[in-house]
């Protein structure tokens, strides 16, 4: 139960839920996007946040479809992770996003909610920088697009009251994308380490989730990488200064976990996804 | 757009019948099934997403309704455990003695037949990931999967027997 008023917002149009967020603060209402509400939901009821509104952006058709150019595979903000995990142009990231909470919650959680909520994780994020994709979001000038790359760093950092709106994943991508994600106790928890590691004839990538407060990530050039004599501590070295200690592991533990992934994705012991 | 504050008249659409009820944008589903409409077989358990007793099908999937809001489900066709009498499920569930407490049981009988409904050949991986989504404090593991395998059997034969 959810111990107070809230007023629910569900614009159907881009233009009508920026002008709806802004007017709210503008009048001092604390007022949060809302897509699958999985999270928020629960925050709300434990009191680990507070709003006075929610701004459905369910309402925005576009936003709950993932269409296919040439180009790339356009995927609404709204999209379920399980919708994304059966789609057949998706099936690269399936053995990814399919870790993330259960199969349950997957019918809710949306990859813009996983990617643009509070908690630290943002799981999803990983693969989509490891392809480079491309974001759309709404603003005050309507729709803009931009690398994920260039918007993300721990979070996506949009502009005050712009929300995240597309996310374009390339079709033709070369190279491999390799995965393991690894939990204290059971798989439907959160991760102790999430490694997604991506090598292609002109950059390396290596992200992480559950390793430090926020997911991060290194490219490296290739050329660079193929000159390296010990990859496995040259990568853990770029982390290990982000890496955290709490309830699940010890900051040491996961520096390990680390090196022995990259081990094992360096010696070949895992196939492109 | 649509704007709902303070006590708000909606309809819901709750195994097959369309209920008028009064609710507060934030009030969950859950709450609203169990203590407005009188549905109490979603279960409040940890309403934190983590155990699966509240599932409930939202347009055929499941979804757990302490993480939904009451408003949400307008325009969508909801089903509780109570509309899922004499389905396959069901009796194998009683056959197979696929509960002890039945606290947990509700959830996992709307998962495992919203799967067979969608695969009624889901592999032992594919069960295994749609039920992970649900706990059983009484650890009944056992005769839930064996209710499983035997609704799955008959859902089969069923489908054979229509070709």
């Amino acid at each position: 139960m959810i111990a107070y008023n809230l007023d629910y917002f569900k614009p159907e149009t881009t233009q009508e839920a920026y002008e709806c967020m802004k007017t709210l603060k503008e009048d001092k209402v604390n007022a949060l996007y809302y897509s699958g509400g999985t999270e928020v939901i629960t925050n709300l009821r434990k009191g680990a946040f507070k709003a006075d509104a929610v701004i459905d952006l369910k309402g925005i058709g576009e936003m709950s479809e993932i269409l296919v150019d040439d180009e790339y595979i356009v995927v609404g903000a709204n999209v379920p992770l399980n919708v994304m995990i059966e789609h057949s142009e998706l099936q690269s990231l399936k053995s990814i996003l399919n870790k993330i909470a259960d199969h349950t919650v997957r019918n809710a959680l949306t990859i813009g909610g996983n990617i643009c909520g509070k908690l630290p994780f943002r799981e999803a994020v990983l693969p989509l920088l490891a392809l480079n994709s491309l974001v759309k979001w709404v603003d005050e000038n309507g729709i803009n697009e931009s690398l994920l790359r260039d918007v993300f760093d721990k979070r996506l950092k949009l502009p005050p009251n712009a929300f995240l709106y597309q996310i374009m994943i390339p079709r033709k991508v070369g190279g491999k994308m390799m995965s393991k994600r690894m939990e204290a106790h059971t798989e439907v928890d959160y991760p102790v380490l999430h490694v997604v590691m991506s090598v292609s004839d002109t950059e390396v990538f290596v992200g992480l989730s559950g390793f430090a407060s926020f997911p991060v990530y290194q490219l490296i050039p290739r050329n660079e990488y193929d000159e390296w004599s010990d990859p496995v501590g040259s990568i853990a070295g770029l982390f290990e200064k982000d890496a955290k200690s709490d309830e699940r592991a010890s900051k040491e533990y996961r520096v390990h976990l680390l090196k022995n992934q990259i081990a094992l994705f360096t010696g070949g012991a895992y196939d492109s996804l | 757009m649509i704007h709902y504050s303070g006590n708000v008249s909606i309809q819901l659409n709750v195994n097959r019948e369309i209920h008028e009820v009064v609710v507060m944008p934030q009030d969950t589903l859950l709450r609203v099934l169990r203590e407005k409409i009188g549905y109490t077989g979603p279960k409040a358990g940890c309403e934190n997403g983590d155990c699966g007793a509240c599932t409930v099908l939202m347009d055929g999937k499941p979804v757990k309704a302490c993480l939904m809001l009451a408003v949400e489900a307008v325009g969508k066709e909801v089903l509780t455990v109570e509309g899922l009498e004499d389905t396959e499920i069901q009796k194998a569930f009683i056959s197979e003695g696929g509960f002890q407490c039945g606290f947990c049981t509700a959830g996992f009988l709307m998962n495992a037949f919203a799967l067979l409904e969608t695969n009624p050949d889901a592999d032992e991986a594919e069960k295994k990931d749609w039920l992970s989504a649900n706990l059983c404090r009484c650890t009944g593991y056992e005769g839930i999967e064996k209710a499983l395998t035997l609704a799955q059997k008959n859902v089969q034969e069923k489908h054979s027997n229509k070709r």
